[in-house]
This record gives C-alpha cells, sequence and structure tokens, in this order.
C-alpha cells in the first residue's frame, strides 16, 4: 500500500514538473527575445487579429514563465494548473486549425527563435499532452512534493 | 490563503521578475563590440540607433531612405550604427558584408554601403558577385589588389561573424533589426513606426535630466 502511494507520488510530481519545465522554458526563451519575434511567429495564426497580437506578444511569455516556476515549485499549483490548461488548450486550437487549413509553418514559434525549434504537427501534440497533464492536476488537486504541500504541512 | 503563502507568492513573482531583467541586462552587456568605422554622427549624441541589416535584404534596402530621413531631421542628436547580420541571407550575403567591412577599412563604408544597396538587383542575382563587389570598390578609388587580399582576410571574415553571432545572440530573427538606446525594434514596418516616438521621447528624457 505504502509502494503504491509513492508511485503515484513521482507520477504526480512528474506530471507536474512536465507541464511547468515546457511552461517555464518556453516563457523564458522568448523573454530573452525581442518582442518582435513572437510577434512575428503570432502572425502566422489567422485565428488571432492583428490588433491583439501586440498585447498577446507581451502578456503570454510572462504567464508562462510564471505559470511554469509555481508549478515547479508548487506554489497555487490548482490556480497554475487552471491557467495552464487554458493556455495550452488554446494552443492546441490554434496550431490544430493551422494544421488542418494546410498552413505550412516550420517553426510554430513555442520557444522563441533561439529555443527547440518544433515542427507545428510536434508542438500541437505536445501541447496537447501538456493540456491533459494540466487537465488531470488541475483535477485532482494533489501536488507532493510541493510548497503547498509544506504549508499544509504533508 | 494566509499571509505567509501571499507573501512567498510576492516573493517568488519578484525573484521570475527579476531573474529575466537580470540575464537580459547580462545578455545585452555582453554586445559591446568595437563598430565605430561603420558609425554616422556624434559619440555625444543622445540617440543612438543600432541597425542589424543584411545587404541583400529587400526590407533593409527599402528602409535606408527612412534612416537618411530621421538623421536630417534629428541633426547632431542621432547616432546611427551599422552592424553586420547576414545570418538570416544566402551565402553571397556574407561576402557582401566582408567586402563592406574592408571598404570600411578604407573609411569608406558608408559610400560603399550606399552601393550594395542602390545596385542589390544587380549583384544579388549574380552567381558570381564578388566581381561587382570589387568593381564598386574600384568605383569608390579602393586599390583592386589590396581589396581583393581584404575579402580573404581572415581577421575582416572574424569581425563579420562578431557582429553577426551579436545579432544571434539577441535573437534578432529579422532584418533590418534596430536597437534605440537599449531598445529593440525589429523589423522595417515596426521601425517606421516606432523609431519618431522614441526618438523624441528620448530627447524629451534627456532635456529633463539636464
Amino acid at each position: 500500500m505504502q509502494k503504491r502511494l509513492e508511485v503515484a507520488d513521482y507520477f504526480w510530481l512528474s506530471a507536474r514538473l512536465f507541464v511547468g519545465i515546457i511552461l517555464a522554458y518556453a516563457g523564458f526563451m522568448k523573454l530573452m527575445e525581442p518582442r518582435g519575434n513572437f510577434e512575428f511567429a503570432l502572425q502566422n495564426y489567422p485565428l488571432i487579429p492583428d490588433s491583439v497580437i501586440p498585447l498577446l506578444s507581451g502578456v503570454i511569455p510572462w504567464m508562462e514563465w510564471i505559470l511554469g516556476i509555481f508549478l515547479i515549485v508548487g506554489y497555487a499549483p490548482r490556480i497554475a494548473a487552471l491557467f495552464s490548461s487554458l493556455l495550452f488548450l488554446v494552443f492546441v486550437v490554434l496550431i490544430g486549425l493551422n494544421l488542418v487549413g494546410g498552413k505550412v509553418i516550420d517553426n510554430c514559434g513555442c520557444f522563441g527563435e533561439r529555443g527547440i525549434k518544433l515542427s507545428p504537427i510536434l508542438a500541437f501534440f505536445l501541447d496537447a499532452g501538456a493540456f491533459a497533464l494540466s487537465v488531470l492536476l488541475l483535477l485532482k488537486g494533489y501536488f507532493p512534493f510541493s510548497i503547498q504541500a509544506w504549508f499544509k504541512g504533508k | 490563503m494566509t499571509r505567509r503563502e501571499w507573501v512567498t507568492g510576492i516573493f517568488l513573482i519578484a525573484v521570475c521578475v527579476g531573474a529575466i531583467f537580470f540575464f537580459r541586462s547580462h545578455l545585452r552587456s555582453n554586445l559591446e563590440l568595437s563598430d565605430s568605422n561603420k558609425a554616422k554622427g556624434s559619440l555625444n549624441s543622445p540617440v543612438e540607433i543600432i541597425e542589424y541589416s543584411n545587404f541583400e535584404c529587400h526590407s533593409c534596402r527599402d528602409i535606408q531612405p527612412f534612416i537618411d530621413e530621421l538623421l536630417r531631421k534629428y541633426p547632431g542628436k542621432v547616432r546611427m550604427v551599422f552592424r553586420h547580420y547576414p545570418s538570416y541571407g544566402t551565402q553571397f550575403s556574407l561576402w557582401s558584408h566582408v567586402a563592406a567591412e574592408c571598404a570600411a577599412q578604407k573609411g569608406l563604408f558608408w559610400p560603399y554601403h550606399d552601393k550594395l544597396f542602390e545596385n542589390q538587383k544587380e549583384w544579388s542575382i549574380s552567381p558570381r558577385p564578388i566581381k561587382y563587389f570589387i568593381q564598386y570598390a574600384a568605383e569608390l578609388g579602393i586599390d583592386k589588389v589590396e581589396f581583393e587580399k581584404c575579402l580573404t582576410d581572415e581577421s575582416i571574415i572574424r569581425k563579420v561573424r562578431e557582429e553577426d553571432d551579436s545579432g544571434l545572440k539577441l535573437g534578432l530573427r529579422v532584418t533590418p533589426s534596430f536597437i534605440i538606446n537599449g531598445e529593440i525594434i525589429v523589423g522595417q514596418r515596426e521601425f517606421k513606426e516606432k523609431a519618431g516616438p522614441k526618438i523624441e521621447s528620448e530627447l524629451k528624457r534627456r532635456e529633463l535630466s539636464l
């Protein structure tokens, strides 16, 4: 019984770290580059109106970075999981619509210009996986080895 | 949420924001280059514009009249620095920049720069553009033998690559890209929109601090 619990702990910890590291890395790489790079990347997604691109290019990298760090250290993890699932859902829809529409882009822009370059199909599956894990974390609400657990004395 | 949790949250956000600003400033402080041989305007100008450009790129050519207009509009107030950024061009981009750097060694960077942009359609589609680079140099009175020797000079190629690397380190993915007193502006359209207001605000800030 004790051993099963440990395995579960490691699964939830790994899931949280996986989502957190993807988000933090994506945000960090974008924040290290000129904002214009991400603006150019967003222009590849026709669903996004041009008028909101400057706002999104400023807000999304900071959201990714801070949510990612929150998930990694396990601070307010449920709120972070909620926002990260929303963020990944948006990414999945945007990339999915591009794929369905046959729009060819060589780099999704997910990790900036200097980070890992992913084809849209790979980015789609990565975001879909991260979305699923975020939703699981949100629904389960179990965050072992986290600041939250430490606050609760677990 | 308890007070302790709030404080932890605020601390975490402050660390996240601080880390980004620290890494950004660290990244940019490593980009000082000795590029004074490709600068226009006084070192004391309150506004410095660094242009990362590629002689083969059409937008870089098209933005030149706008840059000239800015320099005319703000005489003595703007210093323009050119940096080689051939990374996003073809194989010949690098050689056009090496040629321009050779002209810079003779103090003729800007006339050569203008020639490369004016004749871009000619040399950029040629399978042997080197002959044009030599011809443009000769038209400016640069010794042919000396220029040809310079084109294969490792130190010149290294200098071009050094500037190119600085652009890559900044993550610039588009030419032309500009840095106006530390603020990065990517692309021709953005520069046309933002350069004027940015220069005005920098000049105003300078006036206030005097």
